[in-house]
């Protein structure tokens, strides 16, 4: 098509596969393509000791010493994490969301008093995301294991989400537990990570059985 | 662009003047077009439109075949969500050996009714990053189909903020005609139904989202049975045909009401000397519904038929039943007939094109009766197949109609009474340049 294309085909040779092998890996991350990998890599490469050194160093440890725990699937030093060994926290209520950033995005605004259980996603038929794939298992192990009484659904409100969200209630009426979804005002189709606190706190507040 | 002649409309980014105040001539009570600017979309020249200088708001377009009249309605189409009259990708209409990373633009300054004016931007061009696949994945060997085409997104501006696309549908009302509809009655259902459920949508903005999703939970229900049959996981298949359910009967739900108000215009304000459009649906939830079956009635039955059907659906390889599959009706009352009904595909080609002229002409009515305000109208070859006589009576009511028309042809003297009688300003359109 256009020249910019041509010129980017012909600008690859001079690339080292080193190199190259950096920024395909970067490219591959959330968020990022092969042009902003470019300048991420480049710009590591000019601040070696300051940023690209600490920064492997620290990709390292948290790869070597951080576990996804067990139990609730967050991710922590301590094993099970500690959100699940505070005995303050309270057992009965169970809050079921799709991601740690989800987890995350509770704990910041303080609103659950309760335990976490994060499913690792939601159900997607098109892209092979069934039940086994999630910690749907564990979920229900839980509920008789800690004597859990309201499962709390926290999904997003896009269209996997709340269909997960049916499915996960249809299971879980079976162990006679209290299932209710927080409430979702104008379905945004993002994930809770992008609510602010006092959205998600009415979200909280206005869960409906299910 | 090479080659182009001399007085075309060209100009900088710089200065564009979207901004600047243009003459007040608008009423607050219509959707008209007070700026437009277009850049490498199709043949058309790069610049803007001198919009601020017409007299009227009706504009008749003029020019030979391939002038580029089909592309500046598809550019406005591009303001209501969708893929515009043409329903292209929007790889396709970046004009012929230009860059996909600088993309394709249309900018326009919309009056609206009740919000004042706005700024929108549509664009499309090669992403990366942020949810774009890897369209520029700098694999060896990579087609460059790919990169164009899968890589190609639109962007949406509303007042300078990023939006989703369905956000210009709280924004524009924008309805068209083209020739490419002169089969919709002798054709598929499915693009009757597409006419349907545009008509809903400038009614219902909202109900975009339903439609996704019901067909995102569709594939999904058709993928499980296609892999395990009936054997696929119970409760999976129940929570998504629950979903199913739910959109499918607010879908439903809204054409029949849509239905209803279009007839009820059509039959209010007949356009005098056409055959009158008799509207009718016919799917198994909106025929329920019309009957008057309470809503949450009509889901639990649906819900319980797709659970009944999962056998036959699997062996199907699809859906069999659902909103997917309904058929707007639609067939001509003669005035002149007493009493006869002929279905719109038994009618003749000139026929169809006055019944289509009907119905679009009774939507932007209804439109206007239920804003307050009239949609922006294009009409695309509009004097073809249709008579002196019905001609003149479809220009009173154009006119009458009081918002933005645009009407496109190749031979100026069929408009000479939209020109003269109606004050409409005339456009010559040749080689992509569009000049007063
Ligand atoms: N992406 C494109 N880039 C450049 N030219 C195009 C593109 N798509 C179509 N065309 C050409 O633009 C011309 C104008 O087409 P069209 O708007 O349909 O003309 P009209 O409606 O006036 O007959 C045609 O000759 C067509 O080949
Ligand atoms: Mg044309
Ligand atoms: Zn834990």
């Amino acid at each position: 098509m256009g020249k910019q294309e041509g010129a980017e085909k012909r600008m690859k040779t001079p690339v080292h596969p080193r190199i190259d092998g950096l920024i395909q890996a970067i490219a591959r991350l959330p968020g990022l393509g092969p042009r902003s990998a470019r300048r991420i890599v480049l710009d590591l490469l000019a601040h070696r000791e300051s940023r690209m050194r600490p920064l492997a160093e620290l990709m390292r440890q948290v790869a070597d010493e951080i576990r996804e725990c067990p139990r609730c699937g967050n991710l922590d030093l301590a094993e099970p994490c500690t959100i699940c060994r505070d005995e303050r926290r309270q057992g009965h209520a169970l809050c079921v969301v799709e991601q740690v950033s989800d987890l995350w995005a509770l704990e910041r605004a303080g609103l659950h008093r309760g335990r976490y259980h994060v499913l690792g996603g939601v159900l997607n038929a098109l892209e092979g995301i069934g039940p086994k794939d999630l910690r749907i298992a564990p979920l229900v192990a839980r509920i008789d294991a800690e004597g859990v009484e309201e499962v709390i659904l926290a999904l997003s409100a896009t269209v996997d989400g709340q269909t997960t969200a049916h499915y996960l209630a249809e299971r879980l009426h079976e162990k006679g537990v209290r299932v209710t979804a927080i409430a979702h005002g104008v379905p945004v189709g993002g994930s809770l990570d992008y609510l602010d606190e006092g959205t998600l706190a009415a979200a909280l507040k206005d869960r409906r059985p299910v | 662009m090479a080659g182009r002649p001399a007085g075309c409309v060209d100009r900088k980014v710089e200065e564009t003047g979207l901004n600047a105040p243009l003459r007040e001539r608008t009423g607050p009570s219509r959707f008209i077009l007070a700026g437009l600017r277009l850049v490498r979309m199709r043949n058309l020249a790069d610049g803007i439109l001198p919009l601020d200088g017409r007299r009227s708001n009706v504009l008749v377009l003029v020019g030979p075949n391939g002038a580029g009249k089909t592309s500046l309605l598809e550019a406005v189409s591009l303001l209501a969500p969708g893929r515009g009259l043409r329903g292209a990708r929007f790889a396709e209409l970046l004009r012929f050996g230009e860059d996909g990373h600088l993309g394709w633009r249309v900018e326009a300054a919309l009056d609206t009714p009740h919000a004042g004016r706005h700024e929108l931007v549509v664009a499309g061009r090669v992403t990366e990053g942020a949810g774009a696949p890897a369209a520029d994945a700098d694999e060896p060997g990579e087609e460059e189909a790919h990169e164009t085409v899968a890589g190609f997104r639109r962007l949406i501006e509303i007042d300078g903020r990023r939006r989703s696309p369905a956000a210009l549908g709280g924004i524009a009302r924008v309805l068209w005609l083209t020739p490419a509809m002169d089969r919709l009655f002798a054709g598929p259902a499915a693009e009757r139904r597409r006419f349907l459920d545009r008509v809903v949508l400038t009614l219902h903005p909202g109900n975009a989202r339903l439609a996704l999703a019901f067909e995102r939970t569709m594939r999904a229900r058709n993928r499980l049975l296609g892999e395990a049959g009936v054997r696929a996981d119970a409760s999976w298949l129940a929570a998504l045909e629950a979903k199913m359910a739910e959109a499918a009967t607010a879908i439903a739900a809204a054409r029949v009401e849509a239905v209803a108000q279009w007839s009820a215009m059509l039959a209010h304000r007949p356009l005098d000397g056409f055959p009158s459009p008799l509207l009718g649906l016919a799917g198994t939830l909106e025929e329920q519904l019309a009957a008057g079956a309470p809503a949450l009635e009509v889901e639990e039955a649906y819900r319980e038929a797709l659970a009944a059907g999962r056998a036959r659906d699997a062996e199907a390889g699809r859906t069999l039943t659902g909103p997917h599959r309904t058929d707007l009706r639609v067939a001509a009352a003669d005035g002149g007939n007493e009493g006869q009904v002929v279905p719109a595909h038994f009618c003749s080609t000139g026929e169809q094109k006055a019944l289509l002229l009907a119905l679009v002409l009774g939507h932007a009515e209804l439109i206007a009766g239920v804003e307050g305000a009239a949609p922006i109208l294009l009409l695309d070859e509009v004097a073809a197949h249709v008579d002196e006589d019905r001609r003149s009576r479809l220009f009173a009511r154009l006119a009458a109609l009081d918002g933005e028309v645009w009407v496109t042809g190749t031979d100026e003297a069929v408009f000479a009474p939209l020109i003269r009688e109606h004050g409409a300003d005339r456009w010559q359109v040749a080689e992509g340049c569009i000049r007063p």
